[in-house]
């Protein structure tokens, strides 16, 4: 093994990355481990983001999930047994392995984004790329089957966590959720002059007639919005979360009334 | 090269076929399509009226209003019922449903009327049973409206 690591180390400049990882998967899948660039991602030398599995331990690894799960919750790695780096999320940072999420993370976490309501799109959207070029399912079509069940799982989490965190509604919810506060199948006929509006707004569009008519609603409606997200990100720095969850039940109204014009406009 | 060619396919995975007929269908209840596509009571009453009383109801969780009113005849039966609802299809079919029962009854039969027999008139999945709830709140919040007009005018 030793000589197969070291032919591979020595040829892999000049071969580059890809190619040699291929080169070790040939020699029956003993391959080697590249020295990470950082802490948390598989980082090559050359900077491709990848990642190989080691085999070199004494006990075999586990094969269900899980098992490798309930390994994850004990701390350990499901593949090489050792303990795990607080600092990994998706890899063993002694083989390289992908883990099973720890249930102690949440889609901030996993997303490696400060708990906020404020989020920068742009950096949220990099860092959703970024960790499904590591663990999008088909980077291991070749390995075990456990490694492939858990890269889905966590490839799927982590769908969920940036499709939840991308729009402001849904963000602001999952906020309150993390707080315990559950919104809740409850019907109420509270703030009865804040219905009266949604249901002229909801009339309005029904029954507009031109294309501007609908743009004018949309401005009027989006600018609700832009106060009301303003408030609610008010409401969560100062902790306020009554009035955070009461923002967000009007801001789910608006919402739903800027879903309807999305589909009767034509794309801007 | 063969070895490589073997190693690339021992680990494709075994596509399973699904058959159509092993899919379940989750469908809406022919009830609530035709009240969907044919419905009744749509409209408005006259909010200033001393007779009509109106019911302005929303639902957080999926922010669906409904607007529910009865005009009430001097025997205290609700002669006309009109509805307006913003939701989905089974919030449309439960205020329609609500509009054509209450009407021709008396205000305190109306009252009685709950979400569960809406609900299973209509056969609601689980998921849908708060838009039942909607419609029974609807059709109490227009009655208190009624009833609260009715005790200004003593």
């Amino acid at each position: 093994m030793n000589n197969i690591r070291s032919l591979v180390n020595a040829v892999q400049p000049a071969i580059g990355c890809l190619a040699a990882r291929a080169l070790s998967h040939t020699c029956r899948r003993i391959s080697v481990v590249y020295e990470r660039a950082s802490a948390q991602q598989n980082v090559c030398t050359c900077n491709l983001p990848m990642h190989v599995s080691y085999r070199n331990f004494s006990d075999a690894p586990l094969t269900n999930f899980d098992d490798a799960k309930a390994a994850r919750l004990g701390g350990n790695c499901w593949n090489c047994g050792k303990l795990v780096d607080g600092l990994s999320k998706f890899f063993c940072l002694s083989c390289g392995s992908v883990l099973p999420v720890n249930d102690s993370e949440n889609y901030f976490t996993l997303l490696d984004t400060k708990r906020d309501f404020k989020v920068s799109l742009s950096e949220l959207q990099k860092k959703f790329i970024n960790f499904q070029r590591l663990l999008h399912p088909d980077k291991f079509s070749v390995k075990s089957a456990l490694e492939r069940e858990i890269s889905e799982n966590n490839s799927s989490l982590l769908n969920k966590a940036y499709f939840t965190l991308l729009k402001s509604l849904n963000r602001g919810i999952y906020m309150l959720e993390l707080e315990g506060i559950f919104m809740g199948e409850n019907v109420s006929a509270d703030d009865p002059e804040f219905l009266m509006e949604i249901m002229d707004l909801n009339e309005r569009v029904a029954d507009a007639e031109s294309v501007d008519a609908l743009r004018a609603i949309r401005n009027e409606v989006s600018a609700y919005v832009g106060t009301l997200t303003d408030k609610i990100s008010d409401a969560f720095a100062n902790d306020n979360i009554s009035v955070a969850k009461a923002c967000l039940i009007s801001f789910k109204y608006y919402d739903n009334i800027l879903e309807k014009l999305k589909e009767r406009l034509p794309p801007s | 090269m063969a070895a490589l060619r073997r190693l690339l396919f021992t680990n494709v995975r075994n596509v399973q076929s699904v058959s159509p007929m092993s899919l379940s269908i989750r469908a809406y209840h022919e009830k609530v399509i035709d009240h969907y596509e044919n419905p009744r009571n749509v409209g408005t009453l006259d909010k200033k009226s001393k007779t009509v009383g109106t019911g302005l109801v929303g639902a957080p969780a999926c922010g669906d209003v409904m607007r529910l009113q009865i005009e009430v005849g001097d025997d205290g039966k609700i002669v006309d019922a009109k509805f307006k609802t913003f939701g989905c299809g089974s919030a449309i079919a439960s205020s329609s449903l609500a509009t054509e029962w209450i009407k021709g009854k008396s205000v305190g039969e109306a009252a009685t009327i709950k979400n569960t027999h809406i609900a299973k008139e209509l056969s609601l999945p689980p998921v849908k049973l708060h838009c039942s709830m909607l419609a029974e709140d609807a059709i109490k919040a227009a009655i208190k409206d009624y009833a609260v007009k009715q005790e200004s005018l003593e």
